[in-house]
């Protein structure tokens, strides 16, 4: 019994051994390479994140904001802009984790249109020049035949003061939209409270959307009806009534800004972008993960890393 | 088609002369046990002509008439001579005594009855007795660890019972237990294999040079045969050991004729963890973990040509924990669970139509099925009105597959140069494919509902045909074709799958074989290529993710060498190997999803895998054990991963080595040992990282390799021995198990990762040195 004891004690000690250590993997050295990020809407202004990559083993904090970089914006190979650092946060928050923050952001002035091919060229003193291309598609689909007539006011006493409402809006706003379908766009709609403060609505589809056999609607990962979904599709064309829901459960979805307009929102994105979108949620979902697939993204900058695109967008206020 | 049946025939009943000769048959069991003798060999001494007995202990054998003097013999028993005239057919059933010790003449009349006689190649066998000796993690024998150690197998990584061949997936193993296909074949997320040693008659491995009548998988067959239950005698037999205990009965319900045996395992780290969880959290939570697995088998002679069997396997797993609490009016239970588990079962009928034909047949069944669930429940009472209300919340993920299924297997001996197995099965899968299911309940509304992809039904059908024939003293060939076709979604895949293996005898007992096989699959398996993980998911072949194909070719030399009396088999074999229609999961995805099929969720690919094997045996004496080394690429190619190029496949691994020794010091006392070698799995491991926008509107920093699987994780090594010590004691015999895992405690990598903060390269190691010891018993 007595030599039982030690065993166990031996064997509970063995488990219990750190399994951790630190190993030597012959990485290659890195150097630093300019970093841009930018999708280019029709109809708005110019926006990209520039930064830089750093060695894999560096750590996040040396992430370094880049603000005296040079950007600068062709359309058809004209220089049409130059893209300055938009600083929005304190020196405190870049030298933290600044990647949080969108310290990166450098932006334009110039109202970006559809169907021109842009570049977007980035230079740094410690870095190489790097640049993407992109063409600014246009956008087929339009947003038809609004119906209002089933949004209604609604009113619920309060929990707190007796005899006391607060009201808000519900019921459902019918929205059609047609034109023509192609392979190469991805169409994303969204639904907002004018001023983006809001979240309440989800959008169903009035018939099933069958657009192509591999890729037809998704509801952006949710179960219930989201507020924004995709339609993706190849040759066909469009004629689908849509219901925005507005506060679908009831009360609780806080839409109490009665005065606010919804904002129905289209963006035509590039089949590109749009996979790599997919890529980057890829990615998130499998950070961490030990044990999952390193996910690698596509890069289209010439002499540095990232993606640039570009988009249609088109909105409609309901009021 | 018509044209390659007709010649199969033609072949067939041209080789097929007639002159004067009868056939001795029947079945070889063991002789303290009646069961049956796998693989054992049967041979006329004078000629040699011989043959083996089949996987169900059946033999035929036919030879010129007159006196005949026919060797009985297998390994660990005592082989015995027959001498008889033989002037017309003979039925007899022998019977071996078990013992080490070897008729010294037998051997020395034996020739060309090993390695070198078999047409087959790339097949290994594994007594169990073998298995049950090998040092094991925490003192569990593990067969599939045990297959590991083999050339041409290798693990998943640290401590995994998965097992991959000839660098093929997890899913390109056909496991079969009693003929039943096993879907998982792992417990405690692959740590143990779910075969319990104990049930275990015979472990066949053939990883190339596929026969006819095999077909369904890619890489390799497992054919693992359960036992049939003592005929003579009750006898029970069990371990106890660190983790989980063992305990087997068997033995007559009618004397040699009808036997059960009933076996089973259950851990029970959970029992001994019970007072401690419920000390912890001052007795509100409890917690289940365990496996457990049940093999029953019943086994009834009908009468000396026929017999049926019905065996069952049943294994399950189980994690899951409940918190209970209460405090003034309110009660709140939550818990969480995940399972899973496999029921097979087999209904086989053994016919011996007459001395030259053997038929087996079957019905089977098999199902896997997983289950992921939480459940909330909330109840209290209302103040003032004093009115109860309950609030309950429920979510389940289950996925699965089932199998039913029958075949008929014909053996044929029309000579004692061709042996021909011909033969047809249909099966029935059922897949579940990902679904999941949502209840909610309170006082104003509930929800009750499924979501998730529909259950997909297919049929996979086949027939075929072999020949085993001896076509001059030096060339034996094994040539067949096995036909199948699945029918899903109202689509029909077919394949005919050609089939040759040859073995040519040279001087000095050396032989030179070589192999050819084409082999299809029907079902996929989605695997996050860690093998055993309950998650993976098995899903059809479909019109978006087509049927996996291969071809393999081999070419080998095998020699039966005797060294200062010592008998060593050597076998070297080299390989090329390409596979069509791979699968994998895309990058970044798993297997939760519910938003979109599995076919949205997969690639569709190619690999490529080639190598040689050596592999040194000896089997005989009081040291025996093997040697097997193993130089591999394996590689593979997707278009939507890796730019599109080749890479490495996860587990291609240059080199892997495995020395495995035991010792009988006496009758009472052995030893045992392993030593294994293996260079790093393939990693791909960010090399760079930058910042990208998320659809969110916020920035994440991204680590980015130019190339897949361009790194190597450490060296893999490791030695462990056992000790036994056996005593006869009034009641039967016992033994102890003494034994150490991973002696030296080298640290293997279980997985390596970056760790930003430091700005180092960090593996994490599973298991350290682990001893463990056993108590077993036999009466």
């Amino acid at each position: 019994m007595k030599y039982l004891r030690y065993f166990i004690f031996f064997l509970v000690v063995s488990l219990n051994t750190s399994c951790e250590k630190e190993i030597d993997v012959d990485l290659p050295s890195h150097d630093s390479k300019l970093t841009i990020n930018c999708n280019l809407l029709s109809g708005e202004i110019p926006e990209a994140t520039i930064s830089h990559s750093l060695n894999s083993l560096d750590p996040i904090s040396n992430f370094k904001t880049l603000s005296e970089a040079a950007v600068i914006l062709f359309e058809n190979n004209i220089v049409v802009d130059t893209l300055l650092h938009y600083n929005n946060i304190s020196d405190d928050d870049w030298n933290w984790n600044w990647y949080n923050y969108n310290a990166g952001i450098f932006k334009g002035d110039y109202i970006i249109k559809s169907g021109k091919n842009y570049k977007v060229e980035a230079s740094h003193s410690n870095h190489e020049t790097a640049f993407g291309e992109t063409i600014c598609p246009s956008n087929f689909i339009e947003i038809t035949e609004i119906d209002i007539s089933g949004l209604k006011i609604d009113s619920m006493e309060s929990y707190m003061e007796e005899s006391a409402y607060s009201y808000y809006r519900t019921g459902k706003v019918k929205f059609k939209l047609t034109g023509p379908l192609n392979n190469d766009l991805h169409y994303f709609i969204s639904v907002f409270d004018e001023d983006k403060e809001i979240n309440a609505f989800g959008i169903t589809s009035q018939n099933q959307l069958i657009i192509t056999e591999e890729k037809n609607i998704s509801e952006d990962g949710s179960i219930y009806p989201s507020q924004s979904l995709y339609i993706s599709g190849s040759n066909g064309n469009l004629n689908n009534v849509f219901t925005i829901n507005v506060n679908p459960n009831g009360p609780w979805g806080y839409e109490d800004d009665i005065t606010d307009g919804i904002e129905l929102r289209i963006e035509a994105q590039s089949d590109e972008y749009f996979q790599f979108k997919q890529k980057v949620i890829d990615y998130n979902n499998s950070d961490g993960n030990p044990f999952a697939e390193m996910v690698f993204l596509p890069n289209n900058i010439t002499g540095g890393y990232g993606f640039i695109s570009g988009g249609a967008v088109q909105k409609t206020i309901v009021p | 088609m018509k044209n390659i049946l007709s010649l199969i025939l033609f072949c067939f009943l041209t080789s097929l002369v007639f002159s004067q000769k009868n056939t001795l048959s029947g079945y070889l069991t063991d002789k303290s046990s009646g069961e049956k003798l796998i693989g054992a060999t049967i041979y006329n001494s004078n000629t040699f002509e011989g043959t083996t007995t089949n996987t169900y202990g059946f033999f035929s054998l036919t030879m010129d008439s007159g006196e005949v003097s026919v060797v009985f013999s297998y390994l660990g028993y005592q082989s015995i001579i027959i001498d008889t005239l033989l002037n017309e057919n003979i039925t007899i059933n022998i019977a071996l005594e078990p013992g080490e010790k070897i008729n010294e003449v037998v051997i020395n009349v034996k020739k060309n009855t090993s390695i070198s006689e078999s047409s087959q190649m790339s097949e290994i066998n594994i007594p169990i007795k073998q298995i049950k000796r090998m040092p094991a993690i925490l003192g569990e024998p593990d067969l599939i660890k045990t297959l590991q150690l083999l050339p041409g197998v290798q693990s998943g990584g640290e401590g995994s019972a998965g097992f991959y061949v000839r660098g093929g997936g997890p899913d390109q193993n056909l496991v079969l237990l009693d003929g039943a296909p096993l879907y998982n074949t792992s417990h405690l997320f692959g740590f143990f294999s779910t075969f319990n040693p104990d049930a275990i008659n015979n472990v066949k491995l053939i990883k190339g040079g596929f026969p006819a009548r095999y077909g369904g998988r890619l890489s390799s067959v497992l054919d693992i045969s359960m036992k049939e239950g003592n005929l003579k005698k009750w006898q029970s037999e069990g371990s106890i050991g660190l983790i989980s205990s063992r305990l087997t009965v068997q033995g007559p319900i009618i004397k040699d004729k009808m036997s059960l045996i009933v076996s089973g395992r259950r851990t029970y780290y959970d029992i001994l963890a019970a007072p401690f969880i419920s000390a912890a959290s001052g007795g509100r939570s409890t917690a289940a973990f365990y496996f457990y697995d049940l093999n029953a088998k019943l086994n009834y002679k009908i009468s000396d040509g026929d017999r049926v069997y019905f065996s069952v396997y049943n294994g399950k797993d189980k994690f899951g924990a409940k918190y209970k609490d209460s405090y003034d009016n309110n009660d709140l239970t939550t818990q969480a669970g995940i399972r899973w588990g496999s029921l097979t079962s087999t209904l086989r009928w053994n016919r011996i139509v007459n001395d030259k034909l053997f038929m087996n047949a079957c019905l089977i069944s098999s199902k896997f099925k997983f289950d992921i669930g939480a459940k909330d429940e909330y109840s209290w009472t209302e103040f003032p009105e004093g009115n109860s209300v309950q609030e309950s919340f429920e979510i389940n993920y289950y996925s699965g597959i089932e199998d039913f299924g029958g075949k008929v297997d014909f053996d044929w001996i029309p000579k004692s140069n061709h042996l021909i197995k011909f033969g047809a099965g249909v099966t029935k899968h059922k897949f579940s494919t990902g679904i999941l299911s949502l209840k909610f309940d309170d006082s104003d509304e509930s929800l009750d509902t499924t979501i998730g992809a529909h259950p997909i039904t297919s049929i996979e059908s086949y027939v075929y045909i072999e020949d085993d024939v001896k076509l001059t003293n030096n060339l034996k060939v094994n040539w067949g074709a096995h036909i199948s076709g699945l029918n899903v979604r109202d689509k029909f895949y077919p394949s005919l799958q050609p089939r040759i293996s040859a073995r040519y005898l040279l001087k000095n007992d050396w032989a030179i074989k070589s192999s050819f096989s084409q082999m299809r699959q029907f079902i996929h398996l989605l695997s996050n290529e860690r093998a055993g993980l309950p998650t993976d998911l098995w899903v059809p072949a479909t019109d978006r993710a087509k049927p996996e194909d291969s071809w393999q070719v081999a070419l080998g030399v095998t020699k039966p060498l005797k060294i200062k009396k010592h008998d060593f088999e050597i076998s070297v074999e080299a390989y090329y190997k390409e596979m069509n229609n791979v699968i994998s999961y895309k990058e970044g995805a798993n297997f939760f999803g519910i938003n979109e099929s599995w076919e949205d969720k997969v690639d569709i690919g190619w690999g490529q895998t080639y190598g040689s094997e050596v592999f040194v045996q000896k089997k005989l004496g009081n040291i025996s054990g093997w040697l097997g080394y193993t130089l591999s690429w394996s590689n593979r190619k997707f278009t939507n991963i890796n730019q599109g190029e080749s890479y490495p496949f996860k587990y291609d691994r240059r080199h892997d080595l495995s020395i495995v020794l035991t010792y009988d010091l006496s009758d009472k006392i052995s030893f045992s040992a392993n030593w294994v070698f293996g260079s790093g799995q393939a990693l791909s491991l960010p090399e760079y990282q930058y910042i990208v926008n998320t659809e969110w509107g916020s920035t994440i920093p991204v680590g980015q390799a130019e190339h897949k699987n361009s790194y190597r994780m450490p060296n893999y090594h490791r030695l462990d021995f056992g000790m036994t010590f056996k005593k006869e004691k009034k009641w039967g015999e016992r033994s102890w198990n003494i034994g150490v895992y991973n002696a030296y405690n080298r640290l293997n990598p279980f997985y390596v990762y970056i760790d930003n903060y430091i700005g180092k390269v960090k593996q994490v190691s599973l298991f350290p040195i682990i001893p463990s010891v056993s108590y077993n018993f036999k009466f």
